[in-house]
């Protein structure tokens, strides 16, 4: 209960924040229309009781009031809509931009690979999606409470007693929450052919598996499965409502008994001579609504408590992640590599996991050299390049450039000298020009220097074969966008990595698996073009991983990886020679070319 | 005049009757009897309202004569037939709930079937390639599987409001009889003058769901790129966080403007002279009222029900939450089915003659004679003159650069696309002659994006032959040869798992496993029956070891088929008894590994790429 209050509290001031006009406008808006529920009733009493007393005078008021009354209630709440909906709108936009920043704004890739992470903040952009709704429990929830204390109050002041009348109302809760229930258990019996269902629909109105199914012939065959899971569905469905009513009207009729009751009572004292008819009418007119208060109240408090959750979910998605602590004395980073790169003792488990994925790796990658990685899925590559790239720290040893610790150098600094490419890598529908400039974002905007990074990754032609050369945008997303072949968009991807001019640091992760051999060939040589170049400059290092390997054996090291260690690691000529794991793997790919 | 009238039928009356016609619900007897008992439950409001101003009316007769007394007795009474009413409300509305929860699952029912009878039934995938039909189909499936704002809510709704209008009906004949005609009128008309409001709204957001779903998209990718694991390593590389938060925050703000001027015209200005016309007439209507029971010209009683039977019909004029939302939006996914219909009415396939015409059991060649082909609305011809003929038995390798045809010759043999031009023929007879189902019978196809059937291991493979399901020995000895007998030995429930971790026992396949599955597929094909089996790129989720060994024991297996390979690995074409190069969408080589690199053409170049990055360092020098 506390959490709900705390939440509402904090959705409120975010909607606040997001305009206070606009809240305070709907609240009031929202407060009057609650009010004007139960003052309709007693506005009502007035009118018959005037007619009793015969007053023209007082009936006529009393009648204005009904009419207002009646309209408040009806349309206040709807007006009151249009700001606090504005707000919340605002406020999502707000709340997305946040996550976005607690997501990718560490600079770690930390929880974000891990499945699980990722199903928590799928399900937190679903609930801020919903704020907008919550905001409307919240809000109702105002008025209901408002509307509830009125209520009350105006019950007492015909009799004390009638205060029992909400009680009456508690068994038809109880009623609705079994109800609600049953229709759980029974979704629940028939989720298994749901999701089925929804399977074989899904398959059959989607583009790519047309053909499979034609080709097959199992057009009847998805027809009949789905007609008859949708049958078993519809059983369980028959059976779970149609017990699920009888529960609710069963609920129904005891507050009935207790409305009725309370009617009767009113009815005896009026008789009696202790009330008014109006009196009488009033009861009559505000009981009814007691069973429905007593209702939305509850189902408006688990909305907001649904909120809560999310909320808290927010919350706990902002708790610090495990920062590294702050580097002591921050060292500047060096401009160039003198000597190298130096791994010692390097342990890597990812978090949660028991299992290393790599273990006590110690090697040295030479300032200027092109390194290649080989190794089966799996074997610890990637995680390599990832230790690399700073997305993790090492669990146990370190990495030094010339005898640094890298860990000493802010993260952001250490990034703005290394540059990559990734066989998954980003398909950013934006412009082509945007597409690639993001590679180096102060040149985002620069055609010159996004024409000579396309140039430097051998794409140069790609703009040509654009209907609006850079300026096209990109992805089927938009209607006027293009959709490029897997290929094109690797290419742009590498163009992305070649806009920074000076890394200390280039890896390529397996960045050419969409290029044909043709292109892969092409490609190839213009990477060892800009690497050597760049390794000249500054001592830089490429890192490529790979699997072909006409491509890894012209690198001056290779490393071949099993395990998570480091099982060799030399020159094309040396391993070859050495008879190892790379010679066999090696043999394995060649002798496929071999007569 | 016109105009007005032509708004009036499109916006308001052709959409309810379309409901009608095509939910069926005026001959489906579940859906007749929920509305008739949805017109008892308004009736019993009006009687309530009714029978408890008759207890009020009896109250200072009552208070006269005091407890026990006749005047007493007979409130009682019609207090008893009040309570009556009310039970009957009480028990009666909970199960019309439910009955119209039956109602939309039937309906839904029906047009899930609809659509899937409409997106199956053509034999070419033509529509579901064409981007234009496709979007109908998506917007239509997606309306169904989101399960709300369905047609059967769009049914239920409807269902929904017999119920609110017959108790409006009920309270306006009500106020006529016990007021006057002119009052009832008046009523009636500020309800529905508020109500026709509440209707613009949701119709105005239908209207602007087009208008907003390209901004929303642009909203949408932005935060999903920011939040997503595609992006994550990159966003940290290039350090773009900030970047992707602006360009979310600029574009879902630019999504949100219309919405709000919209929003602000209907639901504020349009209601505002709504609400003060709807105040006038209440205000002069239960002032009067109230005034002629001051004076006497009204009874209690007749007062009384004047009043709640106004206040209850004022009330009426609200938004329907179980109604409106339903009815408005329930039918999109209709009128995208109406469409899509529409773009399939497919021409009777050619050759859908009786069943007599069987292919032949055996045959001795596939001839593509002069095919060409191009996609509709396309002028390119991705097939040009094509002239190809394979040999009943032989392995026949396809290679060529991307987009030279391959995947589209395979399309046309599968016959997912009669050719524009030209035929092709089995030992000399069109096969487009052929029933087409008769013709499929013959290919077992390994499509590069096979599907992955979210169902047992054994519906796995019996759906490449369906007719065979009922044999789990044949389905394991499939299951075997494509090298997933250890995997069905490893699992809980063998042969019977499901493939997919969201059900009860059930589990992920890794993408090899998932290939060698659609190749038991295949292979079931051809084990009943399919004489020709097509991979298009097989080996594509394998690695190398894998990779090697797939090629050793498939061409044992498929050894005597006729077999048509599609690869750009050279490594594993080069085994085929035959290779023909593509391009252009022409045959432009054709020949065994051994002539074609004599013949040092097309495939020779491509061949000595790949390879020579193979040779030994000794003899090509690595370029320093």
């Amino acid at each position: 209960m506390r959490q709900t209050l705390t939440a509402c509290g904090q959705m409120m001031s975010l909607a606040w924040r997001s305009g206070r006009g606009k809240i305070a406008l709907s609240t009031v808006l929202m407060i009057l229309g609650g009010v004007a529920w139960p003052m309709l009733a007693f506005a009502l009493r007035e009118g018959i009781n005037a007619v009793t007393t015969h007053d023209p005078a007082k009936a006529l008021t009393a009648g204005v009031s009904v009419a207002l009354l009646v309209i408040a209630a009806l349309l206040l709440q709807h007006f009151a809509y249009v700001p606090y909906a504005e707000a919340a709108e605002l406020a999502v936009v707000t709340m997305n931009a946040e996550l976005i920043e607690l997501v990718a704004g560490s600079g770690r890739l930390g929880q974000q690979e891990n499945p699980e992470y990722a199903d928590r903040v799928a399900l937190l952009r679903k609930e801020i999606a919903q704020f907008s709704d919550g905001m409307v429990g919240l809000m109702a929830a105002l008025a209901l409470a408002v509307s509830m204390v009125a209520t009350g109050l105006l019950l007492v002041s015909v009799h004390p007693l009638l205060l029992l009348l909400p009680l009456a109302a508690v068994p038809a809760l109880f009623a609705t929450q079994r109800a609600q229930r049953q229709m759980a258990a029974a979704r629940d019996r028939s989720a298994t052919s749901v999701r089925q269902a929804g399977h074989l629909f899904e398959l059959a109105t989607s583009a790519v598996p047309a053909k499979e199914l034609r080709v097959f012939r199992l057009q009847t065959e998805v027809r009949r499965r789905h007609l008859r899971l949708w049958g078993d569905i519809g059983r369980e469905l028959r059976a779970g409502e149609l017990r699920s009513a009888v529960t609710e009207a069963a609920g129904q009729v005891v507050f009935a008994v207790g409305y009725v009751a309370a009617v009767l009572f009113v009815l005896r004292a009026t008789v009696a001579g202790g009330n008014q008819v109006g009196d009488a009418v009033l009861v009559i007119v505000l009981g009814a609504q007691v069973n429905q208060q007593v209702n939305s109240a509850l189902d408006l408090l688990r909305r907001l408590q649904r909120m809560a959750q999310s909320m808290a979910r927010l919350r706990g998605l902002r708790a610090p992640a495990p920062v590294q602590d702050a580097p002591i004395a921050v060292p500047e980073m060096p401009d160039r590599i003198r000597h190298g790169v130096t791994m010692r003792d390097v342990s890597f488990a990812y978090p949660g996991a028991d299992r290393l994925s790599l273990a006590d790796v110690n090697l040295t990658l030479p300032a200027g050299s092109v390194v290649a990685v080989v190794g089966e899925n799996g074997a610890g590559k990637t995680t390599l390049v990832k230790l690399l790239c700073r997305f993790y720290d090492a669990t146990a040893g370190t990495i030094e450039v010339d005898g640094v610790d890298i860990r000493r150098f802010p993260v952001d600094q250490w990034r703005r000298r290394v540059t990559a490419a990734f066989q998954d890598f980003v398909r950013f529908e934006v412009s082509a020009q945007q597409t690639v400039g993001v590679g180096q974002l102060e040149r985002i905007d620069d055609r010159e220097a996004v024409l000579a990074a396309l140039d430097r990754a051998h794409a140069g032609d790609l703009t040509d074969r654009l209907p609006q050369g850079l300026s096209t945008p990109l992805g089927n997303s938009w209607r006027q966008g293009s959709e490029l072949s897997g290929g094109q968009w690797q290419k742009l991807a590498l163009g992305r990595a070649m806009m920074r001019e000076s890394p200390l640091l280039l890896i390529l992760d397996e960045p050419t698996a969409a290029l044909d051999a043709e292109a892969e060939h092409l490609l190839f040589e213009r990477y060892a073009e800009n690497a050597r170049r760049v390794g000249r400059a500054t001592g830089a290092i490429t890192v490529l991983v790979s699997h072909r390997f006409s491509t890894v054996r012209m690198a001056d090291l290779i490393l071949a990886v099993a395990d998570g260690r480091i099982a060799e690691a030399g020159s094309h000529a040396s391993l070859m020679a050495a008879d190892g794991l790379y010679a066999k793997l090696y043999n394995l790919q060649a002798a496929a070319y071999r007569s | 005049m016109g105009n007005w009238r032509q708004k009036l039928w499109q916006e308001r009356v052709e959409p309810r009757l379309f409901l009608l016609t095509q939910l069926r619900m005026a001959t489906d007897a579940l859906a007749l009897g929920t509305a008739g008992l949805n017109l008892v439950v308004g009736a019993l409001a009006g009687g309530f309202v009714v029978a408890s101003s008759v207890v009020v009316g009896r109250v200072p007769a009552a208070m006269s004569a005091g407890i026990g007394s006749p005047p007493w007795r007979s409130l009682v009474t019609a207090f008893l037939v009040a309570s009556g009413i009310l039970f009957a409300q009480q028990i009666l509305t909970p199960l019309s709930a439910a009955l119209g929860q039956l109602v939309k699952h039937r309906v839904d029912g029906l047009f899930h079937d609809r659509l899937l009878e409409a997106s199956l039934r053509s034999a070419s995938v033509a529509p579901q390639e064409d981007e234009e039909s496709l979007a109908n189909l998506r917007l239509a499936a997606e309306g169904l599987e989101k399960g709300s704002r369905t047609p059967g809510d769009a049914a239920a709704g409807t269902l929904a409001l017999v119920t609110r209008y017959s108790r409006l009906c009920a309270f306006v004949v009500i106020i006529g009889v016990a007021i006057s005609w002119w009052a009832a009128a008046a009523i009636g008309l500020v309800t529905m003058t508020l109500r026709v409001g509440h209707r613009d709204v949701v119709r105005t957001y239908t209207r602007l769901v087009p208008v907003m779903s390209p901004l929303r998209r642009e909203s949408d990718y932005f935060l999903g790129l920011g939040v997503g694991p595609v992006a994550a390593k990159e966003l940290r590389v290039f350090g773009l966080t900030s970047w992707i938060t602006e360009r979310y925050r600029s574009s879902a703000l630019a999504a949100i403007r219309p919405l709000w001027r919209e929003r602000r015209r209907v639901n504020v200005t349009a209601f505002l002279w709504r609400a003060a016309f709807s105040l006038a007439v209440v205000c002069l209507v239960v002032a009067l009222m109230l005034r002629a029971g001051a004076t006497g010209a009204l009874t209690l009683t007749e007062l009384t029900i004047g009043i709640q039977a106004t206040i209850a019909a004022v009330l009426l004029g609200e938004f329907y939450h179980e109604a409106d939302t339903g009815t408005q939006f329930g039918l999109i996914a209709v009128r995208a089915l109406e469409r899509f219909r529409g773009q399939v009415a497919d021409p009777e396939v050619p050759g859908g003659g009786g069943p007599a015409a069987e292919a032949a059991p055996s045959f001795t060649e596939i001839r593509f004679s002069n095919v060409s082909f191009s996609y509709a609305g396309s002028d390119r011809l991705v097939l040009d003159g094509l002239d190809l003929t394979l040999r009943a038995g032989e392995c026949t390798a396809l290679v060529g650069l991307n987009g030279s045809g391959k995947t589209t010759l395979v399309k046309l043999l599968a016959r997912l696309y009669e050719p524009t031009k030209g035929a092709i023929l089995i030992d000399g007879r069109d096969i487009a002659t052929l029933p087409v189902d008769a013709w499929r019978r013959q290919v077992g196809i390994v499509f590069q994006d096979f599907i992955r059937y979210e169902l047992s291991l054994s519906d796995n493979i019996a759906f490449g032959a369906i007719e065979r399901r009922s044999d789990p020995g044949q389905l394991a000895e499939m299951a075997s040869r494509a090298g997933l007998a250890d995997i069905v030995a490893a699992l809980p429930r063998g042969l019977d798992t499901v493939l997919s971790p969201h059900y009860d026992g059930g589990v992920e396949l890794s993408g090899g496993q998932w290939q060698r599955l659609a190749i038991a597929r295949a292979l079931l094909a051809v084990d009943a029956g399919a004489q020709i089996l097509v991979l298009d790129e097989p080996t594509a989720a394998l690695d190398v070891r894998a990779e090697a060994a797939f090629f050793d024991e498939f061409a044992e297996r498929t050894r005597g088929r006729t077999t048509l390979l599609i690869s750009h690995r050279f490594s594993s074409v080069r085994h085929a008894d035959r290779i023909v190069v593509l391009s252009g969408g022409r045959v432009i080589e054709d020949g065994t590994h051994e002539s074609l690199l004599a013949r040092d053409g097309r495939y020779a170049e491509l061949y000595h790429l790949q390879a020579s990055l193979f040779a030994d360092s000794s003899e090509t020098e690595v370029p320093r």
